[in-house]
C-alpha cells in the first residue's frame, strides 16, 4: 500500500509541470475552482490556457477538459486542495468565458470579454476592462467593476461593491457594505444594501427603471440636470431632498410619495428605510 | 568552443555580464572578445549599466502621499466618498420627511428648479390598510410581521440546516455567516417593529418582507457551503 | 510588532511601516510606471497592503511581502494601462506617446533613472525587476506571462539602449 502511494505521488509530481498550457477551443468555457489564494486571470492573443504558479505548490493543481469545459482545478481526485495559499496567473484568450469558484480566494480579472462567473466565500473581485455578463458573488469582500460592458450582477454578503464605468443591466446588492455605482450607462438597474450607503452617479434612461433600497444608510442619486422620471420615495425615519424639480403626483399611499421629473421617461424607486434620500444634480 | 558571427556574440553580452552562458558559449565569446575591440567596448559598458542599476536607491515621493491612504483605510465602511453626495449642513431645493408628507398626504407642486413649492389644498385621511397595492394581502392572516406560512417554512428549514451543517464548516465561514445573519435578523427585527406601529404602511410591509427573502437567499447560500464542505 | 498592530487594525503602527517602506515602493511604482501615475500607485498599493495584512504571515519579512504585493500590483495596472491605450492610439502614433525624458541641461548625459523613462515598456520592466529588484528570468517570465528567452532578449535590449542613452 505504501509503495502504491508513493508511486502515485510521484507519477502526480512527474506529469504536472510548474507551467501548464492547454489549447482552447472556440465554444470553451474556463472554470478554475477550489483554489484558495489568488487568482488572477488575463487575456492575451493565443488560443491557449496557461496556468502559472508563482506561490505555493505549483504541483498541487493542474488543468483538465470535461467537453467544452477547460478546469483548472486541484489534482486531489475530489477536487479539493489540501495545502497551502497559491498565486496563480491563468491566460487565456479574450473571448472565452470564466467562471471562478473558491472558498478564500481574491480574484482579480482583467480583459474577459466573454463573461465572468465569480462564487467565492471570503476574499475580493476585482474586474476591469470586461465584456459580457459579469456575474459575481462574495460572502465576505469586497467587489470592485471598473470599465465593464454588458449586465454586471454583483453581490456582497458584507463588505462594499463598486461599480465604475459601466454600460449595461446592474444588479448590485451588499449585506454589509456601500453600494458606489459612478459613470453608470443604465436602462436597468438595482442596488440594495441592508447596512451602508447607496451612491448612484449616471443617468436616467427614457423607458429605463432604477430601483434601490437602502435599510440602514443614505441613498444619493447625483442626476443630469434635464432628466425625466417617476420618481417613487418612502423612508421610515429619513429626509428626502432634491435638488432637480419635482412635482408631486397624487397623494401619498402606504408610506410612499410619488412624483414627476422632466417627462417623467424613466422609472426611479428609491427606498431608505433609515436613512436620508437625496437627488442631487451633476449640473448636466 | 562555440563558434558565432560578430553580431551572435553582441546579442550574448548580457548573458555572459550575468554569467548566463554555457562553458562553450562563454569560451567562444572569450575568444572573440580577445579579438574584438568592438565588443569590449560594449561589454564595458554594459557592466556600467548593470553597476548604476544596482547603486540605484529608493526615491521618496515629492509630495506625502499618507493623508490619501489614511483617507482610504481610516474610515472602514465611510471610505467611498459619499460626501459629494451629502447635502448636510447646506440644503437647497426640495426638502421634506417622506413620513411626515405621507402621512399629511398633501398634493405638491414644484415650480421652479431651485425647488421653491406650493402646498396644495387637499388633505385627506392615510390610505386605508391594503390599498396601496397587493402587497398588504401577503400578510394577511399572519401575526405582525410574521413571514407568510410557506416563506416560514423554508426559512425554518434552511435554519435547521444551517444548524446541523455547523461541523461542516469552518469557524471562519461559520463567524462570517452568524455576522451577515445578524445584519439581516437587525433589519427584520426592525421592521418589524416599525410595521407593528403602522400596520397599513405598504412601504414598509414590502420592506419586512425583502428582509426576510435576503436571509433566505442567505441561507440558501449555506447549502451551498456545506456542499463544497463536504 | 508594527505589522501585527496594523494587521490589527492600528492606523498609527501601519502609518510607520508606510514611512519605512514608502522610498522603495514609489521608486519601483515610478521605475515601472513613470512619473505619471507613480504617486496612485503606490498609494493603491499600501491601500491593497492594508486589506491584505490579515494574509501576511509573520515567517516572511513585511519587506518582502509587500515588494511582492507591489510588482503583482504595478504589472496588472501597466497591463490594464497598456489595454486601454492599445484601443484608442492607433499604429505610428504609440511612438508619439514615448514619454520624453526630462534633461537636466542640453548635451549632459542622462541619469539612469531618466533614461529609463525612454525604454519601451516591456524592456523597461524586464531590467527594473532583473538589475534593479534582483529577480530571476524564470520568476520576471511567470510574472509577465513571457518566455524565458524574451525575458533574456528584452533584458539584452533594455540595457543595450540604456548604454546608448547614458553615453550619447
Amino acid at each position: 500500500m505504501i509503495v502504491l502511494t508513493l508511486a502515485a505521488v510521484m507519477t502526480a509530481g512527474a506529469v504536472v509541470p510548474r507551467d501548464t498550457t492547454a489549447e482552447v477551443r472556440a465554444g470553451d468555457r474556463v472554470v478554475i475552482s477550489n483554489v484558495s489564494g489568488e487568482i488572477r486571470v488575463e487575456v492575451w492573443d493565443r488560443p491557449l490556457l496557461a496556468l502559472a504558479t508563482q506561490a505555493g505548490d505549483p504541483r498541487g493543481l493542474t488543468v483538465s477538459r470535461s467537453g467544452n469545459e477547460l478546469r483548472v482545478h486541484p489534482l486531489d481526485r475530489r477536487g479539493r486542495y489540501r495545502g497551502p495559499d497559491v498565486d496563480i496567473v491563468v491566460r487565456i484568450p479574450s473571448t472565452a468565458p470564466v467562471e471562478i469558484q473558491g472558498r478564500s480566494v481574491d480574484v482579480h480579472v482583467v480583459g474577459v470579454g466573454g463573461g465572468v462567473r465569480a462564487r467565492i466565500v471570503s476574499g475580493d473581485i476585482d474586474t476591469e476592462d470586461t465584456a459580457g455578463v459579469l456575474d459575481l458573488s462574495t460572502m465576505d469582500g469586497k467587489i470592485r467593476v471598473v470599465r465593464a460592458r454588458g449586465a454586471v450582477s454583483a453581490r456582497s454578503r458584507s463588505d462594499d461593491v463598486s461599480l465604475t464605468d459601466v454600460e449595461g443591466v446592474v444588479d448590485v446588492g451588499s449585506g454589509n457594505g456601500n453600494i458606489r455605482l459612478d459613470g453608470i450607462t443604465t436602462g436597468d438597474l438595482r442596488a440594495e444594501t441592508w447596512d451602508g450607503d447607496v451612491f448612484y452617479r449616471g443617468g436616467l434612461v427614457r423607458g429605463g427603471t432604477y430601483r434601490i433600497s437602502v435599510h440602514d444608510g443614505d441613498a444619493v442619486l447625483v442626476l443630469p440636470e434635464r432628466s425625466g422620471a417617476t420618481v417613487s420615495v418612502a423612508t421610515f425615519d429619513g429626509e428626502f431632498s432634491s435638488d432637480l424639480p419635482l412635482t408631486m403626483q397624487g397623494r401619498a399611499r402606504g408610506g410612499v410619495v410619488e412624483f414627476v421629473m422632466g417627462d417623467g421617461g424613466a422609472v426611479l424607486e428609491v427606498k431608505a428605510f433609515d436613512g436620508d434620500i437625496r437627488l442631487n444634480t451633476s449640473g448636466r | 568552443m562555440t563558434h558565432r558571427s560578430h553580431d551572435e556574440w553582441m546579442d550574448r553580452l548580457s548573458e555572459y555580464v550575468d554569467d548566463g552562458l554555457d562553458a562553450g558559449d562563454r569560451s567562444g565569446l572569450e575568444a572573440h572578445l580577445f579579438t574584438c575591440a568592438s565588443c569590449r567596448s560594449v561589454l564595458a559598458e554594459l557592466r556600467e549599466v548593470v553597476e548604476a542599476a544596482h547603486d540605484l536607491g529608493d526615491v521618496q515621493p515629492e509630495r506625502d502621499l499618507w493623508p490619501g491612504i489614511a483617507d482610504a483605510i481610516g474610515a472602514s465602511r465611510n471610505v467611498i466618498p459619499l460626501a459629494e453626495g451629502r447635502l448636510h449642513p447646506r440644503r437647497r431645493g426640495l426638502f421634506m420627511s417622506v413620513p411626515q408628507l405621507a402621512a399629511a398626504s398633501v398634493a405638491l407642486m414644484v415650480v421652479s428648479a431651485a425647488g421653491t413649492f406650493a402646498l396644495g389644498g387637499r388633505s385627506s385621511s392615510a390610505s386605508p390598510p391594503g390599498s396601496a397595492d397587493g402587497l398588504a394581502t401577503r400578510f394577511a392572516g399572519v401575526g405582525a410581521g410574521d413571514p407568510p406560512p410557506a416563506l416560514a417554512e423554508e426559512l425554518g428549514a434552511l435554519e435547521r440546516t444551517l444548524h446541523e451543517s455547523r461541523d461542516l464548516l469552518d469557524a471562519g465561514t461559520i463567524q462570517v455567516l452568524e455576522r451577515n445573519l445578524a445584519v439581516i435578523e437587525r433589519a427584520i427585527d426592525e421592521s418589524r417593529r416599525a410595521l407593528a406601529g403602522d400596520p397599513a404602511n405598504a412601504f414598509l410591509r414590502d420592506h419586512l418582507e425583502r428582509a426576510y427573502r435576503d436571509k433566505l437567499e442567505l441561507l440558501r447560500d449555506v447549502t451551498t457551503l456545506t456542499e463544497w464542505a463536504t | 510588532m508594527d505589522v501585527r498592530r496594523a494587521a490589527a487594525g492600528d492606523h498609527a503602527a501601519f502609518e510607520r511601516l508606510y514611512r519605512e517602506h514608502v522610498g522603495h515602493v514609489y521608486a519601483l511604482a515610478r521605475r515601472m510606471a513613470g512619473d505619471d501615475g507613480a504617486d496612485d500607485l503606490t498609494q493603491e498599493i499600501f491601500i491593497r497592503a492594508w486589506e491584505k495584512l490579515g494574509t501576511f504571515r509573520a515567517e516572511a519579512r513585511f519587506g518582502t511581502w509587500l515588494h511582492r504585493l507591489a510588482v503583482n500590483h504595478l504589472l496588472t495596472r501597466l497591463r490594464s494601462r497598456r489595454a486601454r491605450e492599445a484601443r484608442t492610439v492607433q499604429g505610428d502614433d504609440v511612438l508619439a506617446h514615448e514619454p520624453t525624458p526630462r534633461r537636466r541641461s542640453s548635451g549632459d548625459a542622462l541619469d539612469l533613472d531618466d533614461a529609463l523613462r525612454r525604454l519601451p515598456d516591456g524592456a523597461r520592466e524586464v531590467f527594473v525587476l532583473y538589475d534593479v529588484e534582483g529577480y530571476r528570468h524564470d520568476e520576471i517570465a511567470e510574472r509577465m506571462g513571457i518566455a524565458v528567452g524574451t525575458s533574456k532578449a528584452q533584458l539584452h535590449r533594455a540595457r543595450m539602449l540604456l548604454r546608448g542613452y547614458l553615453n550619447r
